[in-house]
This record gives C-alpha cells, sequence and structure tokens, in this order.
C-alpha cells in the first residue's frame, strides 16, 4: 500500500470516520513500517489539538440575530398576510401609472401641466407676502417697545421711591447738624 | 414534544411562520459559529448569520429534499461568506479580534495557562486566515461544525476524495504555517 493511498485513510482514521477494523488495522501496520507516514500523522493530531483550543463556548450571535429573527417576523408577515399583498398591488398599480404618465409627458403624448400667472399676479402676490412680513415684523417690534417702556416705568418708579429716601435721610442729617452746630455755640 | 427538523421545515413551507423560526433558534449558533471563524469579525459574522436566515427564509420553497436542509443552510451561509470577501476585496485582511477567554470549567487553568492558548489561538486564527480559501471551508465544517466528510461533500457539490484532500492538504499547511510561529 503506498503512502498515497494512506493519506485518505489517515483522515477517516483521524476523524474516526466510517473505519473498517480491518483497514484501521492496516493503517497502523503501514504506520510501524513508514516512519515519515508515521511523523505526519503524529502532527496531524497535534494539529487537531491545537484547533481544538479555539473554542468560542456558548457565543451566541446576540441582539443583532434577534433582530434577524424580527427581521424574518416582518418578511413573514408581509409575504403571508392578504392585507399587505392588497397593498403590495396598490403600490405597484400607482408606481406603474405614475411611471406611464412620466413616459407620455416626455413623449409629448400628454400635455404638461403649468401654472399660467400674469406679471400682475404674480407681482401681488409677492407684495402680499411683502407687506405680511412687514406688518408681521412691526407687531413684533410693537409688543418690544411697549415690554421696554413697561419696564422703564417700573425701573423709574423704584429710582423715584429711592430718590425720596435720600431726600429724607438728607433732611435729617441737615437737623442733626443743626442741633450739633447749636450746641457748640452755647 | 419536539419536532425534527424535517416536520418544522414541512410546516414551515405549509405556511406556519413560527416553525421557521424555531428552526432559526436552533441553528443560529452553529451557523454564526462557522460565519464567525470564517470571516473573523463579529459584527460582519452577526450580520451574515441574519442574511443567511432572510435569504434561506425567503428560498424555502427552492429547498426539494427536506433531509439536506442543514447543508443547504451551510451553503447559503457559504455563499454569504464568499460574496462579502468578494466585496471587500481580498487586499484588506480583516484585522483580528482579541480571543475569547477560554470557558471556566471545572478545572480552571492557570493564568500561564490562559495566556499561552490564547496566544496560540490568535495563532491559529492568523494561519487559518492565510490558508487557501476551499482548504479553511473544509477545515472549519469538519473541525468546528463536526460535519460529515460525505455531509461536507455535499455542501460544496464536491467529490468525497476531493474533500478528504482538501482536508488533509489543509491540515498540513496550517501545521505548516503554525511552525513558523511557535
Amino acid at each position: 500500500m503506498s503512502c498515497k493511498t494512506m493519506h485518505e485513510r489517515m483522515m477517516d482514521v483521524l476523524y474516526g470516520e466510517e473505519v473498517n477494523p480491518d483497514r484501521c488495522l492496516e493503517f497502523f501496520r503501514h504506520l510501524e513500517s513508514c516512519p515519515d507516514c508515521k511523523a505526519e500523522y503524529v502532527e496531524l493530531v497535534e494539529t487537531r489539538s491545537l484547533l481544538s483550543q479555539w473554542d468560542l463556548g456558548q457565543a451566541v450571535p446576540g441582539q443583532r440575530a434577534d433582530t434577524g429573527a424580527k427581521v424574518l417576523g416582518f418578511l413573514r408577515g408581509i409575504d403571508r398576510s392578504p392585507a399587505w399583498r392588497v397593498v403590495y398591488k396598490a403600490a405597484a398599480c400607482i408606481l406603474m401609472l405614475l411611471g406611464m404618465t412620466v413616459i407620455a409627458r416626455d413623449l409629448g403624448w400628454a400635455e404638461r401641466a403649468t401654472l399660467q400667472v400674469t406679471r400682475q399676479e404674480l407681482e401681488t402676490t409677492i407684495n402680499d407676502v411683502v407687506v405680511a412680513r412687514q406688518e408681521e415684523e412691526r407687531r413684533l417690534i410693537g409688543q418690544y417697545v411697549i415690554q421696554v417702556r413697561d419696564d422703564l416705568e417700573r425701573d423709574m418708579g423704584q429710582i423715584h421711591q429711592y430718590l425720596q429716601v435720600l431726600d429724607l435721610q438728607q433732611r435729617d442729617a441737615q437737623e442733626d447738624y443743626r442741633a450739633v452746630r447749636a450746641l457748640i455755640t452755647r | 414534544m419536539s419536532f425534527s427538523d424535517e416536520n418544522l421545515l414541512q410546516l414551515a413551507l405549509a405556511g406556519d411562520g413560527s416553525c421557521f423560526g424555531e428552526l432559526v433558534t436552533r441553528w443560529e449558533r452553529r451557523i454564526y459559529g462557522f460565519i464567525y471563524r470564517y470571516v473573523g469579525d463579529r459584527e460582519e459574522a452577526r450580520d451574515l448569520t441574519q442574511e443567511t436566515f432572510v435569504k434561506a427564509y425567503k428560498n424555502l420553497g427552492r429547498l426539494t429534499d427536506p433531509r439536506r436542509f442543514s447543508s443547504w443552510l451551510y451553503k447559503i451561509a457559504l455563499n454569504e461568506c464568499r460574496m462579502r470577501f468578494r466585496r471587500r476585496r481580498w487586499d484588506t485582511v480583516p484585522l483580528l479580534e482579541s480571543v475569547e477567554a477560554p470557558l471556566a470549567k471545572a478545572d480552571q487553568p492557570s493564568p500561564e495557562q490562559t495566556l499561552a492558548t490564547k496566544e496560540t489561538v490568535l495563532l491559529l486564527r492568523e494561519a487559518l486566515l492565510k490558508l487557501p480559501e476551499e482548504q479553511k471551508t473544509v477545515i472549519l465544517m469538519k473541525e468546528y461544525q463536526g460535519l460529515k466528510f460525505r455531509e461536507i461533500a455535499e455542501v460544496l457539490d464536491l467529490p468525497l476524495s476531493t474533500v478528504k484532500s482538501r482536508m488533509y492538504l489543509g491540515l498540513k499547511t496550517l501545521r505548516r504555517l503554525m511552525e513558523k510561529k511557535l
């Protein structure tokens, strides 16, 4: 038995797959008589041992796969639900109609719908828009001026009160000054 | 009472959508494991797993033999991986993510052993990325998915002897690549 024919059998023995006991015995006898095949077999056993170290454990696909299941559920619903079929058909009809309309227009079979507006109408429309915007601006400025005026009035009232208090304090101080001066001159 | 994949498939084909959901639950971990080892990137593996099941669902009617569901599913997953790699261009080698921590077991390994395992796994992943695609696919399917050689042959539409010779060559190349680093 040649070494080349042994390679295939080596795989069967290595993975314990469908090995007839006689063929298995024949294989190991060959290994005893062939150091190259024996060394190769030992190497492959070691390589398998290295491969077995890559253990994903209980690695799970994670949330994305749950999403995948959701996607599947969604697809399932779409494919099977009669309501969705109706929606599909309606959407397809609308798209076809739209497409046909566009093609018909491009080919000149249908008139292009254009908006006819005179220059005067256009000016009036623009004017209305500008006037409306200016009125809105004026309204906002007016509101702001009223608010500033109210704030000023409130502040002026407070200042007036402070001035009255200061005036009273000044009078008291003058009276005290006069009294002290009278005492000194006596 | 648990149904077989075949039963679930037949029910799904008859319009019972929840049965396909059950199949997804049964298979998503295995498919994700295969794709993750193939592409080496968690996010991408999640996306591709999702794509695989969406494609499977859309093409459920084309599955003529429900007994071949698993190999059909692996075939879709492999196509998704190959398509993604073609789009990504081969000149950009994906960066290797950090290696997963080994499972906590009763006989806890020492920190040194854990580190050594991590290094070996990193080398292994690098070596797998460098392997010819057809050899890598066979190794991943055999070693990590536990498929039989004839099942791999079915997924890849190849003769049994070709699968075995790819496995043999793949293991030898892997060994050589790792020897350079170890």
